[in-house]
């Protein structure tokens, strides 16, 4: 569902990316791990199409991102790190924006995820004045709002508090049972670990590891997941 | 601690303004490109207004000290607006504050960001500026002299917008501070145009009429100084501007360290959370086409932001004064025409620009649904044209009243449409986004875009004045295409839709 081949991101004389290649079926979650800069966003970036590659290739549901744009937008979900949006739409005015964008016709959709992410409060209100946890739950709802069957989500759970954050551990795993392929950037190891299917760590651009949480502790020869993570990406 | 820290502040401020600057060129190759060729309409542009308003030697120096007045009187009201933008809830402020920094350091953050913006929109008029120093055909030395000083009095501008800024934000609440100043600024702005209107006599050759009282009432400005300073090599001027640049600055860090309050400021920022008031719930509307979507949208965004609200009332009332000053009964269609050119060319160019400078951070919601390009540009488009088609609309009302003349609704729309087009097409290219996504703001081919924008604007003015008003129409036309041709070439994850 999600698939990188040789997938290469250069800014100027700086390899952001090196030669990814990755692939994420449908209903599994895959956890890129990373420290920051290692490249986690700029990847994120290219399957969102946000991004052209300097070389290689990325697909979305068999379509190439560069060749077939818009049909692998049609078939994603995305979730920025932090999601600058329209400040003066109140949270059910974007929603509304983005279902009429996708072309979905069932208006329901908008009130049912405005209850799941606990926003119908704060639905009348600008998203300007908006904490970033809010933010980041107006923005899930619209990246899951035309049921996509490939997810990226850049650090689903960075600025949200505790309640959120449950919300957001329970919302991926069910989506992955409905037939999602999620592709999650973090460097929280302890988001990953539990909800991880496979892990793959990315450092300094390229991916050093890949494989189950298990199978990646067995490559190092460590008892926990962080051990690995450090092992992997020593200088 | 402080200077040093002053110093810290300013270098970093100098390299984000240096940054933006460097970041804003696209692919390179078309930054270059575009580089010349608006480098090309500077030239042209200096050369038709020094040609056209300052051939005669004693109605240019009138002519000249009023321009100049207006210019420099809007970089004192915008560096005043940016200072209350930033004294009233600009993120920095934060940062800045909580650093073990003196009021000095704040002075010197706060300045140099406000001098950056200040000159960012003068450098729209250096065309007006360096075409009178060609016009009067003056001596190196003293050209640069001319420089030097017109250069002093944007620091003057900025250093008297920051004391204002201080002050305001003192002593009102800042929300009503930023929303009151804001429409005041644009009445007082419009007032200063439509004075100089009167002193150029627009519409009858823009030769003064009242010279004399101009040049009594604008012999306090400094600009006045700089431009008596170089026809008549008047060097005690120049010595005076420098002198009230330097009092200006020095005044401007005497206010700011007294009566900056950075808990005000701080506290400014966070609001009560403003609700707004719905007519049904979303499961009882139908859905609607991805362009009027977009267009409600930016409809919305739009009448909500204080500040796209009171640039609006720049253009109406920019037609009120413009119709009673220039036009007249017993006025010519020419002068309709040009009147219609002035306030399309006007009300276009702050709606395209408010509605496209969205998209520089929210963009990516569009980018990642599966939706053209082209259907964000059209809507963007109509709902220019409608906010324009409604001013020229307004304008020709007025025109009709004052002079007799018939009704043009086919030019008005024809205006509205070509106007709206050319002003979302140029302000795709000012604001894009970066390397990584997030937006940058206008840089170097951004202000120059722009300059494009208002020499092509003017060159269809004045080929309404002195040919026909269908023919006028062929600049935005030719420029249009070029523009989005050079879009086009943009690569897509540069764009800003």
């Amino acid at each position: 569902m999600i698939r990188a081949a040789g997938l290469c991101k250069r800014y100027g004389s700086q390899d952001a990316l090196r030669s990814l290649d990755l692939h994420v079926p449908a209903g599994e979650l895959f956890v890129l791990l990373g420290s920051n800069g290692a490249g986690k966003t700029t990847a994120m970036n290219l399957f969102a199409t946000l991004l052209r590659p300097t070389a290689g290739e990325a697909f979305i549901g068999g379509h190439d991102v560069v060749a077939e744009p818009m049909a692998a937008k049609a078939e994603l979900g995305y979730l920025p790190d932090a999601p600058a949006l329209y400040e003066r739409l109140t949270g059910s005015e974007f929603l509304e924006f983005v279902s009429d964008l996708r072309g979905i016709r069932d208006r329901g959709r908008v009130g049912e995820l405005l209850d799941v992410f606990d926003l119908q409060d704060a639905a009348r209100k600008l998203i300007g004045d908006y904490s970033l946890g809010m933010r980041k739950r107006v923005a899930l709802a619209a990246a899951i709002l035309h049921r996509p069957r490939a997810l990226l989500l850049d650090e689903p759970t960075g600025g949200l508090d505790p309640r959120s954050a449950r919300v957001v551990k329970d919302l991926i795993p069910a989506l992955c049972s409905e037939g999602v392929a999620v592709l999650m950037a973090t460097h929280v190891l302890e988001v990953a670990e539990p909800l991880a299917d496979r892990v793959g760590i990315l450092h300094e651009g390229s991916l050093v590891a890949c494989g189950t949480v298990d199978g990646i502790m067995g490559q190092t020869d460590v008892a926990s997941l962080e051990d690995a993570f450090l092992a992997a990406t020593a200088p | 601690m402080g200077t040093g820290a002053a110093r810290a502040l300013a270098i970093a401020r100098g390299r984000m303004a240096y940054s933006a600057l460097a970041r804003a060129s696209f692919a390179r190759q078309i930054a270059r490109l575009a580089f010349l060729a608006i480098v090309a309409v500077y030239i042209v542009q200096t050369m038709a207004v020094a040609t056209v308003l300052f051939r005669d030697g004693a109605a240019a120096q009138v002519l000249a000290c009023s321009m100049f007045a207006a210019i420099w009187a809007f970089g004192v009201v915008r560096a005043m607006s940016c200072s209350l933008q930033w004294l009233t809830g600009d993120p920095d402020i934060r940062v800045l504050g909580a650093l073990p920094v003196g009021a000095s350091s704040l002075f010197a953050s706060h300045y140099s960001a406000v001098l950056w913006d200040v000159v960012r929109v003068q450098v729209l008029s250096a065309p007006i500026v360096a075409a009178y120093a060609a016009a009067s055909q003056a001596s190196t030395p003293r050209i640069a002299a001319y420089v030097t000083a017109w250069t002093l009095t944007v620091f003057a501008a900025a250093a008297l917008g920051v004391m204002g800024g201080v002050l305001v934000a003192r002593w009102l609440h800042p929300g009503k501070a930023r929303a009151a100043f804001r429409i005041v600024s644009t009445l007082f702005v419009v007032a200063l145009f439509a004075g100089l209107m009167r002193v150029a006599d627009v519409g009858g050759g823009w030769r003064p009429t009242s010279g004399d009282v101009a040049a009594s009432y604008l012999s306090w400005v400094p600009t006045s100084w700089v431009v008596t300073m170089l026809p008549d090599g008047r060097w005690l001027q120049g010595a005076a501007v420098a002198s009230f640049a330097a009092v200006a600055v020095a005044s401007a860090g005497v206010v700011f360290c007294r009566w900056f309050d950075l808990d005000a400021a701080v506290s400014a920022g966070y609001t009560s959370g403003r609700l707004v008031r719905r007519t049904g719930a979303a499961a009882g509307r139908p859905a609607r086409s991805a362009f009027a979507a977009m267009a409600l949208k930016d409809v919305r965004c739009a009448l909500r932001s204080p500040t796209t609200v009171a640039r609006w009332v720049g253009p109406i009332a920019l037609t009120l004064v413009f119709a009673g000053v220039a036009v007249g009964p017993g006025s010519s269609a020419t002068e309709v025409s040009v009147l219609l050119h002035v306030v399309a060319l006007v009300a276009s160019l702050v709606v395209s620009h408010g509605l496209a400078e969205d998209e520089t951070g929210a963009g990516w919601v569009i980018r990642v649904s599966a939706r053209r390009g082209s259907t964000v540009t059209a809507a963007k488009t109509a709902v220019v044209a409608a906010i324009t088609a409604a001013s020229t609309l307004g304008a020709v009302v007025v025109c009709e009243g004052w002079t007799g003349l018939p009704g043009r609704a086919g030019q008005v729309a024809a205006l509205a449409l070509s106007y709206a087009a050319f002003g979302v097409a140029i302000e795709r290219i000012a604001l894009r986004t970066g390397h990584d996504t997030r937006p940058r703001g206008p840089g170097l081919v951004g202000i120059f875009a722009r300059q494009l924008f208002l020499g092509v604007a003017a060159t269809s003015t004045v080929l309404a004045e002195i040919t026909s008003a269908a023919l006028a129409f062929a600049p935005l036309v030719v420029a249009g295409a070029v523009v989005f041709a050079v879009e086009r070439a943009v690569p897509s994850d540069r764009r800003l839709w």
